[in-house]
């Protein structure tokens, strides 16, 4: 389960996913998101300013996979879930 | 799947002259086209023009041959050989699959040879049935001389590599040799007739002689060596398309879908860093296999633009029950300025650079610059499923080099006005041409005439076409110009033109342009700059004309010169409001804050970042041109740690280069006057355009504009006197 420290950085992003961010949190942020491109989560639009859902994407010369099971109203949102994804595949904890 | 996908040729079109569009329309049998004009980025900012190509057209596909490579007719009377000797330099960048190098073959008849390398780097020569492989592998990034030879009378095939000794092989029966196919380098015919297996990497000095040599050496004169059938010789014209062979027989070829020259050869000592002083040290092309210039569609709907029409920015808009696709165009006045004063300067090379951008797809990580997820719009998804549109200046090749050219004669999904980028800012995320719309709905709003003018009718009619208009208002971000463009904006001003520079990092790169490639520009990205990549080293010339290529301000003519600000920092997730100056009471600039609030802050909304100062940011400094006159009439700062300073501005890395750490991370707002009466305002932020709704914001702009398009010069001398 997360640390203390992690807690408190997960509490922080939860309740602010836009930043700024504290340097702690921006680190850890930095880290999720350096990932290589196949398979990194993309927010896709569907009606613009209203409702997305998540993408994985293929990597060069490879067409984006639409994750449609889940979707989403606000950006916001969709922050938070991907952080959940990354924390579960980063660090084999469900924090969802 | 249904789809529909467009481009049109030109990208502006005057009234009387002819618009093409093509299409290709995917699982759809039909589609409906007609004529919109954007007024808006936002819904119901089309506006439907009833017109000519109202109609419904009959669907079909039409598909891309991506790859570049050099294509020599046969024409009838290429030699029908019966022995031969092929010899080329070979600098592969992209080993793993099969690739070309040069061949002759008709693949349905099975006549004709091949030398290509297979996916291990070995060169194989090929001729009918008959095959033979060099035993050494070719490394990435080193130059190889490769030799393959057959003989017509012994059926014996060699090819060998740097001198080694040869491979040999025998093929019987005799294959047939002869064939009318076009000679290629750098792709071959495919069984299905297509054109494929595209080298990637450079190549040089090509030959051709009409005996079996299994041996050539590399050193020798093309014109010694016994049976010169051609010799192509990539260091003569350079900046052209035509590949000049220096044998006897003058079979010159031709370059298709612009491989790049200009390139460092084996002769490359590092002695010379331009090409035109030695062509000789030039003497490769760098080919890939997602090269592109022009996708070759046949015309669908031919537009001719009615006399009448008001110049504006335009769309073909192309529908089916399931798909869609508004494809844009410009449409200037048939005489500039006979009906409006003013000019909307569209910057469509800076579109052109950001053409089919696939940094969002696979680019070094837009999601750390962003500080959020990246979000995609169907221009993205579809780029995403369809790499044969090609790529812009800020990817790169799939060998990890450069894209130095970006054509427009090809689907460009980026130019969509409901396309959205990551680099827009929360929430709108309008970018480039979406941004310029958003200057176009207020101008429409503000009930300000206006006519439509771009890079390219600049570029050929530069200081007589703007001197035509008094005032002329930028978009957010012409961020690439061409040596004329920047001249002729710099004599407009001198002569007493007014210039509105309603963006952030404009007037920034240099590209230069090519009749041999018309449609298209290039760019190296030399010495200094935010780079998505960089130049190599000795290739920061253009091929196109042999200037030097980089930033302006590496050229000698920093965006400060010109306009009073330039390019400073950015940060994509959120703006900031500006706050008036002292120096914005001083009465030489109260015509543009009439109405405008002294203590507020100016811009604190806006659909790109939330304000009006952000995204990319210019400053004014005098040490880099600002006029000494020049009043800053508005300053933001304050911007938080997602805003990086510009690399340019960065001599020692150190710790003060994010956010408010630095006082050069900061948006100036600047007027000044010129000589001849005329003046320029800049507003030093892409966010602007977003924030153009935002009444302090609106009434600044059109304070601005409206004194700009009245006639009455602005005092200068008093100034120079004052101070």
């Amino acid at each position: 389960l997360p640390t203390p420290e992690q807690r408190t950085l997960i509490e922080e992003f939860w309740r602010n996913p836009f930043g700024p961010h504290p340097a702690a949190l921006q680190r850890l942020l930095n880290a999720l998101r350096s990932a290589p491109a196949p398979g990194k989560y993309v927010l896709v639009c569907r009606e613009p300013g209203r409702e997305w859902i998540l993408g994985r994407l293929g990597g060069r010369g490879q067409p984006v996979e639409l994750l449609t099971e889940q979707r989403f109203t606000n950006r916001a949102e969709a922050e938070r879930a991907v952080f959940v994804r990354r924390w579960r595949e980063r660090f084999g904890e469900d924090i969802g | 799947m249904t789809r529909l996908t467009g481009y049109v040729d030109p990208w502006t079109v005057a009234p009387g002259e002819t618009l093409r569009v093509m299409v290709d329309a995917e699982g759809l049998d039909r589609f409906d086209a007609r004529l919109v004009r954007l007024i808006s980025p936002d819904p119901g900012g089309e506006i439907h023009v009833p017109s000519a190509i109202e109609g419904s057209y009959g669907a079909r596909r039409q598909s891309i041959a991506i790859g570049s490579y050099l294509e020599v007719a046969d024409g009838g009377r290429f030699p029908r050989l019966t022995a031969f000797t092929i010899a080329i330099w070979v600098f592969p960048t992209l080993l793993g699959r099969e690739q070309a190098l040069v061949a002759k073959l008709d693949p349905t008849g099975g006549r004709g040879f091949a030398l290509w390398l297979d996916p291990e780097g070995r060169p194989r020569l090929a001729v009918g049935s008959g095959a033979v492989s060099a035993l050494q592998k070719l490394a990435e990034r080193r130059w190889s001389h490769v030799v393959a030879s057959f003989d017509g009378e012994t059926g014996k095939l060699t090819v060998a590599v740097d001198g080694n000794p040869p491979s040999t092989t025998t093929a019987a029966p005799l294959p047939p040799l002869a064939c009318a196919a076009a000679l290629l380098i750098a792709a071959m015919p495919q069984a299905d007739g297509r054109i494929g297996r595209n080298f990637e990497g450079r190549l040089e000095g090509p030959l051709l002689l009409a005996a079996a040599t299994p041996s050539v050496d590399p050193e020798a004169s093309p014109q010694a060596l016994p049976g010169l059938v051609a010799a192509w010789e990539f260091s003569r014209e350079i900046g052209g398309d035509t590949i000049v062979d220096v044998g006897p027989l003058g079979f010159h070829g031709r370059a298709v879908n612009l491989p790049t020259r200009a390139v460092r050869g084996r002769r490359w000592r590092g002695e010379e860093m331009r090409w035109s002083s030695r062509p000789d040290e030039y003497a490769a092309i760098h080919f890939h296999g997602d090269d592109l210039y022009d996708a070759n569609w046949s015309p669908d709907l031919i537009f001719t633009v009615p006399e009448g029409l008001p110049s504006g920015v335009y769309a073909a808009a192309l529908s089916a029950p399931v798909a869609e696709d508004f494809v844009p165009f410009f449409v200037p006045a048939r005489r500039p300025a006979a009906n409006a004063k003013l000019a909307l300067w569209l910057p469509t090379f800076s579109y052109l650079a950001y053409a089919n951008d696939h940094c969002p797809l696979y680019g070094s990580n837009p999601e750390v610059l962003a500080n959020r997820l990246i979000e995609l719009h169907p221009g993205d998804l579809a780029l995403a499923a369809h790499p044969e549109f090609g790529l812009s200046l800020y990817d790169t090749h799939e060998d990890g080099s450069g894209v130095v050219f970006s054509s427009r004669r090809r689907p460009v999904l980026t130019l969509r006005h409901r396309q959205r980028a990551w680099n827009g800012g929360l929430p709108g995320g309008h970018w480039n041409f979406a941004a310029d719309l958003q200057i176009v709905a207020w101008l429409e709003a503000a009930g300000i005439d206006y006519e439509i003018i771009t890079d390219e009718m600049i570029e050929l009619s530069g200081a007589e076409l703007l001197g035509a208009y008094r005032a002329v208002v930028t978009g957010s971000h012409p961020e690439y110009l061409t040596l004329p463009i920047h001249d002729a904006v710099a004599r407009y001003l001198k002569r007493g033109g007014r210039l509105a520079y309603l963006g952030g990092n404009g007037f920034y790169w240099r590209v230069a342009t090519s009749a041999a490639w018309p449609g298209a520009i290039e760019l190296r990205r030399a010495e200094d700059g935010n780079r998505s990549w960089a130049a190599e080293p000795g290739e920061y010339y253009h091929a196109f004309d042999g200037t030097y290529g980089g930033l302006w301000r590496r050229n000698g003519r920093p965006p400060q010169a010109l306009v009073g600000t330039g390019y400073t920092a950015q940060g994509f997730i959120r703006a900031r409001a500006f706050r008036r100056t002292a120096e914005s009471f001083d009465p030489r600039v109260a015509f543009a804050f009439s109405g405008v609030p002294a203590d507020e802050p100016l811009g604190t909304c806006g659909a790109n970042g939330g304000g009006a100062a952000g995204i990319e940011i210019d400053r004014a400094d005098p040490l880099l041109g600002t006029p000494r006159h020049a009043l800053v009439v508005a300053t933001a700062d304050g911007f938080d740690d997602s805003y990086f300073l510009a690399n340019e501005e960065i001599l020692v890395n150190r710790p003060t280069v994010t956010g408010d750490l630095t006082p050069l991370i900061r948006a100036d707002m600047v007027f000044f006057e010129t000589p001849a009466g005329g003046a320029v305002f800049s507003v030093g932020s892409i966010a602007w355009a977003g924030a153009l709704g935002d009444p302090t914001v609106g009434r600044l702009t059109e304070n601005v504009v409206r004194r700009f398009l009245d006639a009455a010069p602005f005092p200068f001398l008093s100034i120079e006197e004052d101070r």
